[in-house]
């Protein structure tokens, strides 16, 4: 029989989808260890060096003190970057400012120190029987955005034309001039949930930038807080202060394709590729250049979709999906962001979510995503076995 | 704030989150959060309420209720701990929230809950509705 670890934050809600994916096939639940058991040494992952071991990770997400203690390891860690940097003593005073955009750069230097030495204690020395759901090494890069780009465009997967390392808003017009690119997408390189994403476009006479970030002025300097509510910022000082402090966290920016449009919005489609096939779906129908659900934007139908796009390009599409997942075999599942363009044909890989599973009331086959995951899990384990 | 919209939106929570509090959906239900609300004195306000009129109220077999995260002020705490069944919760948590320090020093001396109150990190009520679209960002 196989043991489930599950390391997450304990009041993450996708606990409970897992252990309602285990007793579907009578399995009992995940052992579970927390983060911050981890991030503190109070446990290590060699007790779980055991034949018949899967180990999950899931997001360290929605707790402050965790998002403290992984800014915290990053400190340390070398980086060439211009990011800003908070040493463990500052840290500690941190308080939870909610939305506040904190430290992105070196909260990913810290997240993937971790996941490597969470790596090492359960494969130093190796043992055979420990499988991971999703490989801490390809979670490192799934947060990592320039870099999925890079692996994506190397492998010939359709994708939104980069315009390279960005290091400033100057740098940024300077090169959306010379490439030729009017429309572009700044995101943050270690962001998700559209945090410090803006769609930005600009000409000779007039610039605007379409966001997600809430600019605020306080004794001094700049807080960039996350808001559900869309703004427009449309005066340069603006949006090169907002450009600028992006920038310095590291940045992905492509040129902003245009979208197919269904139910009057456009939209883009998020795909979950369990065990190398493309399954679960839900359409973002976007009322402004961001889709993410939360913003408040509703799902689309996906049979109206489906229709639309016919048998034969959706082939292609969910294709192209599986690849982008094949790029990262030692993963069992991801979500796919999957933009159409209006020809209903060409479509482009925007980004790909190490945690992307989380479609609360999605089925496929019957089941949601966490069931699936399960099942391909029993399923190899069976052939191997 | 106060705005039809917003109307809407909370008519909408409330009537979701109803079957809950008159346990028609989770009826052993013991841990109940409902964080980062935007509504949370109204739903406090529904807690309390349903305590009253339910037959059999969630927050009876109810061990924990956390409310961190939200809107919450003296007023929506005061409705929730005149409700009597809150005394039979292990933990209330209302972290995060607006409640005053004043209404914490005041009910310590009238009327303590039983139950673990863990109220950290109060802010002025000013403060959040500027911010009151703003939020923390899940990490995919």
């Amino acid at each position: 029989m196989l043991n489930f670890i599950a390391i997450a934050n304990p009041e993450n809600r996708r606990l409970g989808f897992l252990k309602q994916a285990l007793s579907h096939f009578n399995l009992p639940p995940a052992t579970v260890i927390p983060y911050a058991d981890l991030i503190a040494g109070k446990q290590t992952l060699e007790q779980f060096k055991v034949p018949n071991t899967i180990i999950r990770f899931d997001s360290p997400e929605r707790d402050f003190e965790i998002d403290k203690a992984i800014i915290a390891a990053g400190f340390a860690v070398p980086d060439d970057g211009q990011h800003q940097r908070i040493s463990p003593a500052e840290v500690a005073f941190l308080e939870f400012d909610k939305g506040r955009i904190c430290y992105p750069r070196q909260w990913y230097l810290g997240w993937r120190h971790l996941l490597q030495q969470w790596l090492q204690q359960l494969l130093v020395p190796c043992v055979d029987g420990v499988g991971f759901m999703n490989h801490p090494e390809d979670i490192a890069v799934m947060f990592d955005k320039p870099a999925c780009h890079e692996k994506f465009r190397r492998h010939n997967i359709p994708v939104p034309r980069s315009l390279g390392k960005i290091h400033s808003y100057d740098h940024l017009r300077e090169q959306m001039q010379q490439q030729e690119i009017d429309r572009v997408f700044v995101k943050l390189s270690h962001g998700s949930a559209a945090s410090g994403v803006v769609a930005y476009q600009a000409n000779s006479k007039f610039e605007s930038a379409i966001t997600t970030v809430e600019r605020v002025r306080e004794n001094g300097e700049t807080l960039l807080y996350n808001s559900r509510k869309i703004r427009n910022y449309t005066r340069r000082e603006e949006i090169a202060d907002i450009i600028n402090i992006l920038t310095a966290e590291g940045v992905q920016v492509e040129e902003w394709l245009p979208k197919a449009r269904l139910q009057g919005c456009g939209f883009d489609v998020r795909v979950v590729v369990i065990n190398g096939e493309a399954q679960h779906i839900v359409v973002r129908l976007g009322k402004s250049p961001m889709t993410n659900l939360h913003l408040g934007n509703e799902r689309g139908n996906s049979e109206e979709l489906l229709e639309k796009v016919g048998a034969e390009n959706w082939e292609a599409m969910k294709y192209t999906c599986e690849q982008a997942a094949k790029l990262f075999p030692r993963s069992l599942y991801c979500g796919v962001d999957l933009l159409i363009l209006p020809d209903w044909k060409q479509h482009a890989i925007l980004e790909i979510n190490a945690f992307g599973d989380l479609l609360p009331g999605i089925l496929w086959n019957g089941m949601d995503t966490y069931t699936s995951e399960v099942k391909a899990i029993l399923q190899r384990n069976i052939k191997e076995g | 704030m106060g705005g039809r919209k917003y109307k809407l939106n909370l008519n909408k929570v409330i009537k979701n989150i109803r079957p809950v509090l008159f346990s028609e959906s989770f009826p052993n239900l013991s841990y109940l959060g409902i964080r980062s609300s935007e509504y949370a004195n109204e739903i406090a306000a529904a807690i309390a309420q349903s305590s009253f009129i339910a037959e059999s109220p969630i927050v009876d077999n109810l061990r924990v209720l956390d409310l961190s995260m939200g809107n919450l002020t003296d007023e929506g705490l005061e409705v929730l701990l005149d409700c009597p069944a809150i005394q039979n919760l292990h933990t209330l948590n209302v972290s995060n929230n607006c409640v005053s320090e004043e209404f914490f020093e005041q009910m310590e001396q009238l009327a303590p809950p039983d139950c673990l109150l863990i109220k950290d990190f109060q802010e002025p009520i000013v403060d959040r509705n500027v911010g009151i679209s703003r939020y923390y960002a899940l990490y995919e």
